[in-house]
Order: C-alpha cells, then structure tokens, then sequence
C-alpha cells in the first residue's frame, strides 16, 4: 500500500504539465478558469491539439491511435487537464462510441469511423432516452424495420446532449417486441443528415441549451450501420455504459472548484471579517473537502483494480453517487457563498456588471466572474444525479450486484 | 502507487481475523462482562504470543510494524469482534510511548507480557484538548511533588505504572512522568464502562516522586504524535465494528420476512443498505489515506509531512463519527426490536462504535481541527 507517485508516473506527470503548459491555448484555459461556455469551434480546437500529440484517445488500443498509458496515467492526464483548465474532451464520439466499435464493430466501420472522431471530422451523440424511457431504458419504442437492404426507423429521442454540433448519433432502437425488451434493441448508427431527422433544442431550467430532441420519421439507414448483431443492443449499451467509467466521479474538477470556492470564501468580506470566519459556513466546506479526498483515493482503489485487469462493476456506480453529491454540494456552497449576487440570471450577465461589483471583493475579477454564475452551475448542475443512470437507479444496482437482494 | 497490501500486511490481517474469530464467542463476550479487568487474560496473553504487541512497534523499537497500516489492520481486526483487549491503552498509549520516550528496558519488560502500563492525560476540564493540562509538578529538594487529576484513564487498574503528563512550576509545557501505580497520595476511582472495560479517575494528591521518574520535559510534540495514532486506531475499531454491524443487518434483511416477502424485497431498505456501504467506502479511503499519510511521515520524520498526518487523521476521525453514528442508528433500526437486545450481537458492535467517538476528540472536535488547518493554508 502506497498513496505516493512513483517515480516513473512523477515523471510522466511532468511530461503532461510541461505540454499543457507549451499547448494549452490561453483562450481556452480562461474560458474554463471563468466558467464561460466553451462552443463547437473551442473543443475542436483542443481536440486537434491534442489529437497531435496523439493523445485524444487515450484508452483506445495503439493500433487505432490511442496510447499505451496504465490507468493510473490516464488518471494522472485527467487530473493536469483539470488543474491546468484545459476544456473537457467530448466524451459521445472517443469515450462512449469508440469502444463498442473496436469492441463489436465490423473492420470497415472500424477504418471507417475511428479515423473521423479522432480527426473531427465527425461529432456523435447519444440517442439512448426517449420521451418515455428514462431510467426504465429498455422500454424504449423508436422502431427499425429492415426493408430491402436498409432500416426505416421512426420514433423520437430526447436529452441529446449538444447534439446541435452532431452530425452522426448512435441510437438504440427496437428491432423486436418478442421476449424480455432487453433482447429486442439494436445499436445502430444513424447520419443526421438524412432526410426525416428533426433536432430541436430543449432550453434548461437555467436558461442554457445543451440538450435537444430528435424526431425521427421513415429515416432510410443503411443496414451495414448496425454493431454486431440484431438485437443484441443492449448488451453493447451496457459494455458501454461500464466502459471507461473511472473518471465518473470528477474528482479533479471537484478539487479545483473546492480550491476556487476557498479562495472565494476567504475574500468575500462580510463587515470587518471574511466569509471564512462563518463557522457554519466552514465547516460545510471542510466537511465536502473530507468526503473529496476519501473519494479521491476510492477513485484510485478502482484504477488499480482496472490496472490489474479487472472490470469495476458496483465500483462505479458508487463513484457515480459520490462524485456528483459533493460536485453538487460544491455548487450549492458556491452559490451560498455568493450572498445576495447568487440570483443574477446568466443571460444578465455581463462584464461591466462583474467589474462594478468585483471591486468589493479585494478586486479579484476572475474570482468574482466566476462566483456569479454559481446559481446557474447550481441549478443547471441538478442534473448530474439524475443523467447517466439516476442515483436511485445506481443504488438498486448495487443492492442487486453487491448485497444480492 | 501501489494499493495492494504487502504479504506480510494481508497475513497480520488473516492471522488476527482467524483468531477472533475463533476466540469471540457470546461465552466469552459475557465472561468479559463480568471480569475484573474489563478483557480475557487468556486472550490478551495468547495476542501477546502472537507477537501482536510487535505490530505495535517500528523495526528501530524492537518491534515488525508500527505504521499506519499496521494499525488500521490491527484495529479493524479488533473492532470487527468489538473485541475488549487493551491494544490501545496498553498497546499504543503505554508500549509506542515507552517506545517514542525511548525507555528501552520498559519496552522490554512490556512486550514480555510482563507488565502493563499506559497514559494517564486528559483531565476533567480539557474535554479532547491536549495542551489543556493542570496537574502540577512543583519542584522538591529530591524531586517533585504532584498534585492533579486525570479522567477517564482506560484500564488503569491493571496497570503496574502510569505515564502521566503535568506542567512544572509556571512553565507552560507540558512534561512527562513515570510513576507507580501504588504510591503514597495516589488513588484509583475505577468504574466500569458500558461495554465492559473499565476505567479510572486518577487522583494525585501531593505525591513525591524522585527526579528520574520526569521523563521528558517537553513532550507536546510526542503527545500530538502519539495521539494521531489513537486517532486512527480508534477510527479503525470503529470501522472493523461498522463492517460487522452492516454485514449483520444485510444479511438479516435476507432473512426476516414481513408482509410474506424478505425485507430485503423492498427498496426502501435496499437503498437505506446501499447507503450503509457506500459510506463504509468512503471511510475505508479516508482511513487508507491517513494510515498512508502518516507511515509516510514516520519515514521522514518531516513537520511538513507531520502536519499532513494530522490532517487526515483529523479528517478520518470525524468521518468514522459521523459515519458512525449513521451505521448504528441505521443497523438498529433496520433491524428492529431485535437489534435492541442484548443477546443478538449488534448491541457489542453499535456500543463499541459510539464510544469511540468520545475518545481522542469526536467528530465536532475534528471537524474544529480540520477548519483550523483549511484557514490557515489560506492565509
């Protein structure tokens, strides 16, 4: 047992800090560092830079272009990334497609598809939930009926995230009723530029748009864009779903939003003393750095697992469940901290407003651009417990998996 | 980083498991109830055979261990039988302190199985402070002369000789005595506990000791030390119980059936289970990280490094609070009336978890702590 880099992971992480550092455009990084929404043309900007490197896809096998690092390395990146600001690297095409592909994808989609996420060329994104499946995914009703040669789907999708930049979406459709629903679901590829396809945005709660609706009406896709075999999608979905799930709790993105609130804490001047010295205040805060560093090494017990070979199972629907409480309770304490500001509405927000109100604040502008979206982030970041199988859903798989209930 | 235990961690882990396991039989629980001392002599002297006591000590102190897994898997191992044997006043508040005040011929006599000694500290009014010391040592012509109490001082009565901390003249540090138990002005106020180990008020009134009994006269720096380890031994028996008490309801869930069908049929509990381990987890790492952080500082020898251990057990024993008292009070209530019996063992496992919570500052009190250092690395 050892927490400690050794000495070859310290020298790999200098290895990364050094190419942020010479690589990391600083309109970027200052986008990230101010909570700003990062649009198309930003991510692609990253992406390519780091697809450069040859280090977009980490996790893929080297023959199709990723690296060969252990996760304990991946996990190192992960973490410089956050420290350094850089933008998050789209998951839907490199970590949640790709797997499946190299994993049950026939050669030609393998030459086929790899090479566009890797260079751009395409963006994906999910079609798993529907109007009326949610969490109860296998009860999902968008049909594909094979017809000479190609499928005709029909249906509807919902919660596309950002797939207002997608050209391509990975759906999971029904190909039969007969038997349990899990065994009548396919995973097909579907290009968004076929006719029958309408995207339409969902504005959140918050005001943003990041996830969408598609309609679906007689769209023709070509059968050799199915994976695998018919109606073994699901199976393929859970591959996917417990592919590459190390990262789920965000641990390195908690850290440094903890940091960014403790500086924030320490400036924000209430009469002749700082919001630091509030005890009830401290110590929520020191409660949520305690439970973050017990789940920093929970998350490093999994990557020695994965290290060794095995699979996390339960492992990360635990890690699913903490990472997004105390990402949450960082929001909800950032938006306490700002006091009476917290309510300004992002599309309000402007940087004149900021500068006024910043020089209360020991005239920390970034500090305070950042701080006054917390009411946003928080109310937008609800969704954390509820995506990507919700927190209840998570606890009935581990009472099944672990407890044998 | 390496997050597998060394072989010959897992075989400290699996000898101590298979001997509790053995030994912990509801017999034995009710014979300890009703002893003298508070644990099994049987017991405690087959430990000391075991070599038990050598986990206890680095290799530089005679020992095979004494860091901080060695520690969290001993007392995990204790806490999983919420065993009563005195591995932490005798063990790490009376032989790592002998060890730490380098009284070499006392380490000797004591890993012996000899005799039996421990630290007499905290008074009634220092609550979990440990610089919050009244006793005096007022200088004599052949030594000194102390007056003071001590509170709650673990197995005291089967003792042979108490270390005992008290400031001397006006000085504001805080100095060490050896002293015997049976000495003029020196009375026992012994009690027992409610699960069965027995402690002691020790009054010192007016009692002369010679100038070789002050062992060290500045001895905070030791103390913070010593305490950390305490720190996390008790977080660590509190763990081994939560284990214990968590397994004991899920697989009772399994059994009891209401309404025609298990209790484990109804989400309800299933989540309220789910809840149990995910925390358990969460404690697991804090206490990894704390047993890591302060081996890691034992090696080097650093303040720096100190400091880090400080924190996370500071952060690891209000956890094992917290989480304890979600775990009993969750065990207990799933269960339900039978939880509430003395006969059923969860009773052994839920007491021994809240009353560590009172020893060596409870969850408030590291909490305080952990705010402290978060503000200071601020400023």
């Amino acid at each position: 047992m050892d927490l400690q880099y050794n000495q070859d992971e310290l020298t790999f992480q200098q290895e990364v800090r050094l190419f942020l550092k010479n690589n990391l455009p600083e309109n970027l990084s200052q986008k990230v560092k101010l909570g700003l929404e990062l649009e198309k043309s930003d991510f692609d900007q990253w992406h390519t830079i780091l697809n450069t490197q040859g280090w977009l896809a980490s996790h893929w096998p080297e023959k199709y272009g990723g690296t060969n690092w252990s996760s304990i390395e991946r996990h190192i990146f992960e973490e410089e990334c956050c420290f350094a600001f850089a933008p998050r690297i789209i998951p839907f095409g490199i970590s949640m497609l790709a797997p499946v592909v190299i994993a049950f994808g026939t050669e030609q989609q393998k030459q086929h598809f790899l090479p566009r996420i890797l260079n751009g060329e395409d963006w994906w994104c999910q079609g798993f939930s529907e109007p009326g499946a949610g969490s109860d995914l296998a009860s999902l009703k968008t049909k594909a009926v094979l017809e000479n040669g190609e499928y005709i789907v029909n249906g509807q999708k919902t919660w596309t995230t950002l797939g207002q930049y997608a050209n391509w979406i990975f759906c999971l459709v029904r190909t039969s009723s007969d038997g349990k629903p899990q065994t009548g679901i396919s995973f097909l590829l579907i290009d968004l530029s076929s006719p029958g396809i309408e995207m339409k945005p969902i504005k959140l709660l918050d005001g943003s748009y990041e996830v969408n609706e598609v309609f679906f009406q007689d769209v023709r896709v070509p059968v050799g864009n199915i994976i695998g075999e018919e109606n073994k999608g699901w199976d393929y979905a859970k591959y996917l779903l417990t592919y590459e799930r190390t990262n789920i709790a965000g641990v390195g993105a908690s850290f440094v939003a903890l940091k960014q609130l403790k500086v924030l804490a320490s400036k924000i001047k209430q009469g002749n003393s700082y919001l630091i010295d509030e005890y009830s205040f401290a110590s929520k805060l020191a409660d949520i750095e305690i439970r973050l560093t017990a789940m920093k090494v929970m998350n490093l017990k999994v990557l020695s697992l994965v290290q060794s070979g095995k699979a996390p199972g339960v492992e990360s629907s635990i890690l699913k469940i903490k990472g997004t409480e105390i990402q949450q309770q960082i929001n909800d304490l950032t938006r306490q901290a700002m006091g009476p500001y917290a309510p300004t509405s992002i599309s309000e927000f402007n940087n004149d407003f900021v500068l006024e109100q910043s020089n209360l604040y020991d005239d920390d502008n970034s500090l305070f651009q950042l701080g006054s979206k917390a009411s946003s982030k928080y109310l937008n970041n609800r969704k954390l417990s509820i995506f990507g199988g919700s927190n209840e859903i998570q606890k009935t798989i581990i009472a099944k998996q672990l407890l044998n209930f | 980083m390496e997050f597998n235990y060394s072989d010959e961690h897992r075989m400290l882990g699996e000898t101590l498991n298979r001997f509790f396991a053995e030994k912990y039989t509801s017999q034995l629980r009710e014979s300890i109830e009703n002893s003298a001392q508070g644990y099994n002599l049987d017991v405690w002297n087959e430990l000391c055979e075991l070599g038990m006591l050598g986990a206890l000590l680095t290799e530089q102190q005679g020992g095979f261990g004494g860091m901080g897994e060695d520690i969290n898997i001993l007392f995990q191992e204790l806490g999983k039988v919420a065993a009563n044997e005195p591995l932490l006043s005798a063990g790490i508040l009376g032989l790592r302190l002998a060890a730490e005040l380098k009284q070499e011929s006392l380490v000797d006599e004591i890993m012996q199985g000899d005799k039996q000694i421990t630290l007499a500290h905290f008074e009634p009014e220092s609550r979990y402070e440990i610089d919050v010391i009244k006793s005096q040592a007022t200088p004599t012509e052949k030594g000194f002369r102390i007056n003071g109490k001590k509170s709650m001082v673990y197995g005291a009565e089967n003792c042979d000789q108490f270390f005992i901390s008290a400031k001397i003249g006006d000085s504001k540090k805080i100095a060490i005595f050896l002293i015997k138990k049976i000495v003029k002005g020196l009375t026992l106020s012994t009690r027992k506990l409610n699960d069965g180990k027995i402690v002691s008020d020790v009054l010192m009134s007016n009692i002369e000791v010679s100038s070789s009994s002050l062992i060290l006269d500045d001895a905070f720096d030791i103390l913070q030390k010593l305490f950390s380890l305490a720190c996390l031994a008790l977080s660590a028996e509190a763990l081994g119980a939560m284990k214990s008490s968590k397994n004991l309801t899920v697989e009772y869930m399994k059994e009891r059936k209401q309404f025609s069908r298990p209790l484990s049929a109804f989400q309800v509990i299933q989540h309220r289970c789910v809840e149990m381990v995910i925390e358990i987890e969460q404690l697991d790492a804090s206490l990894i990280q704390a047993a890591n952080d302060i081996s890691f500082a034992i090696h080097s020898n650093q303040n720096d490094d100190w400091k880090q251990a400080f924190i996370s057990t500071a952060s690891a024993k209000y956890l094992s609070g917290v989480t304890g008292k979600l775990i009993s009070e969750e065990s207990v209530q799933l269960h339900g009336g039978i939880g509430m019996t003395w006969e059923y063992p969860l009773g052994h496992f839920v007491k021994r978890i809240i009353m560590n919570n009172h020893q060596f500052g409870d969850s408030d009190y590291h909490l305080k702590q952990h705010i402290k250092m978060l503000k200071a690395e601020l400023v």
